[in-house]
């Protein structure tokens, strides 16, 4: 045991800007650790209060409150790319062309944002590793700076695969993936799309992504259609996951100070 | 991890529903995120191999379009429109106010059109003279934000 955690300790002082934080915790090396954390509501006392479980809201933290579609208009999310360059699958998404320009429906843009939002929050509040990926260099600063803000992490540079389907080699020890991607941008820097989609959905991370007029949002777990090009977009964007994924670990926070455990199954 | 990684078939969430069905899973080592996603799937299954969907690409027009093309086709643009500048209106939407006042509607009509400019010009300021004042306006502020620009 003390070996992994060394081998952790070694990661976390070398590899601080990639989002390696626990050796000890990857699921199938250590089923005991995650066995006993996971199973602590389960063994708690049946006469203790009971915890209001957030899988039962709708809403449990209030993501809707975290922005308008107003706030969306101003930050021109709404723009799209040229006719030509559109994604047939974007097409639910798209509310009409003005003069050759795509323009995304707004209303789409808020319910997907929300539903997104939500669940980002909730793997806050399950303590989980949120890593955010953009390979737009004009942005690249925004988006480090948010997942240090919000103490998650990023990866804003050329991405190799291996980062997720060799870790093992690629990193020299047993490594804890990330629990959610967040792709501000779904491109690479040659408008190709990012390795780091397909590479995520094999190792069964859930992904979420803006996805412009031009991307595929197919196998994205939860797209946001929205400009993913603009500062002020991604700008808006990185606001509003930092503060979703502060509220989720407030919340986390609250629960704990309050009952010394948090509910992490549907039933209990 | 145990898992297929055929990420083109299924979704992550079959995956994971599949191997833990058989037990190759234990329900303990569950992904973090499984349950969340069970209790908020997302509204359309992530797979790769969707059909594409049957919507149409609807072009977004006005009936003001015809007006505005036709008034800067007569008249020409003054240049330089701000278009972040919400307390503003553009030459075109103050000659667009005052057809709509005379027609009611925004469906081109040649006589309105007609009637309008002749009023516009009767009245506090001709046509051409909305023109060059825009023309100034954006003039006076290309050379604030170009003497901002100096002073930085």
């Amino acid at each position: 045991m003390w070996r992994k955690v060394k081998a952790a300790d070694f990661l976390k002082s070398n590899l601080n800007r990639v989002f390696v934080r626990n050796a000890a915790k990857t699921a199938f090396e250590t089923e005991t650790d995650a066995g006993d954390k996971r199973s602590e509501p389960v063994q708690r006392d049946a006469s203790a209060p009971s915890i209001e479980n957030p899988l039962k809201h709708k809403d449990y933290f209030n993501v809707h409150k975290l922005f308008t579609i107003k706030d969306l208009f101003d930050a021109r999310v709404h723009y799209g790319h040229k006719e030509g360059t559109l994604n047939e699958h974007m097409l639910p998404y798209i509310f009409g062309s003005r003069l050759g320009v795509t323009i995304i429906d707004l209303n789409q843009t808020a319910l997907r944002l929300r539903e997104a939002l939500n669940f980002i929050a909730h793997v806050s509040f399950r303590d989980g590793i949120i890593l955010f990926i953009n390979a737009n260099r004009q942005t690249s600063h925004i988006v480090e700076k948010t997942a240090m803000e919000c103490g998650q992490y990023s990866h804003c540079r050329k991405f190799n695969k291996m980062t997720f389907l060799n870790t093992t080699k690629y990193f020299g020890a047993i490594t804890r993936l990330p629990d959610v991607c967040v792709f501000l941008s779904t491109h690479n820097n040659v408008f190709e799309e990012h390795a780091a989609i397909s590479a995520a959905a094999c190792v069964l991370i859930p992904t979420v992504a803006i996805v412009d007029s031009n991307s595929d949002p197919t196998i994205i777990t939860y797209p946001i259609p929205g400009n993913d090009d603009t500062p002020c977009a991604i700008e808006l964007y990185c606001k509003l996951f930092k503060e979703a994924i502060i509220l989720g670990r407030k919340k986390r926070e609250e629960m704990l100070q309050k009952y010394g455990t948090i509910p992490m199954d549907i039933e209990s | 991890m145990a898992g297929s990684r055929l990420e083109k078939y299924g979704t992550i969430f079959s995956r994971v529903q599949g191997l833990l069905r058989t037990g190759a899973m234990k329900p303990q080592n569950k992904p973090l995120w499984f349950d969340v996603y069970e209790c908020f799937p997302p509204h359309i299954e992530p797979k790769r191999l969707l059909p594409v969907p049957d919507a149409p690409l609807r072009s977004i027009l006005y009936d003001e379009d015809v007006i505005r093309a036709k008034f800067y086709k007569d008249f020409g643009s003054p240049g330089l429109i701000d278009l972040l500048d919400r307390n503003k209106k553009c030459i075109s939407k103050r000659f667009l106010e005052k057809y709509k006042e005379l027609n009611g509607g925004l469906d081109f009509d040649e006589h309105v059109y007609k009637r309008t400019v002749d009023e516009i010009n009767a009245g506090s300021g001709s046509v051409k003279e909305l023109k060059v004042a825009a023309e100034r306006e954006a003039e006076i502020k290309m050379q604030e934000e170009s003497e901002e620009f100096d002073e930085k």
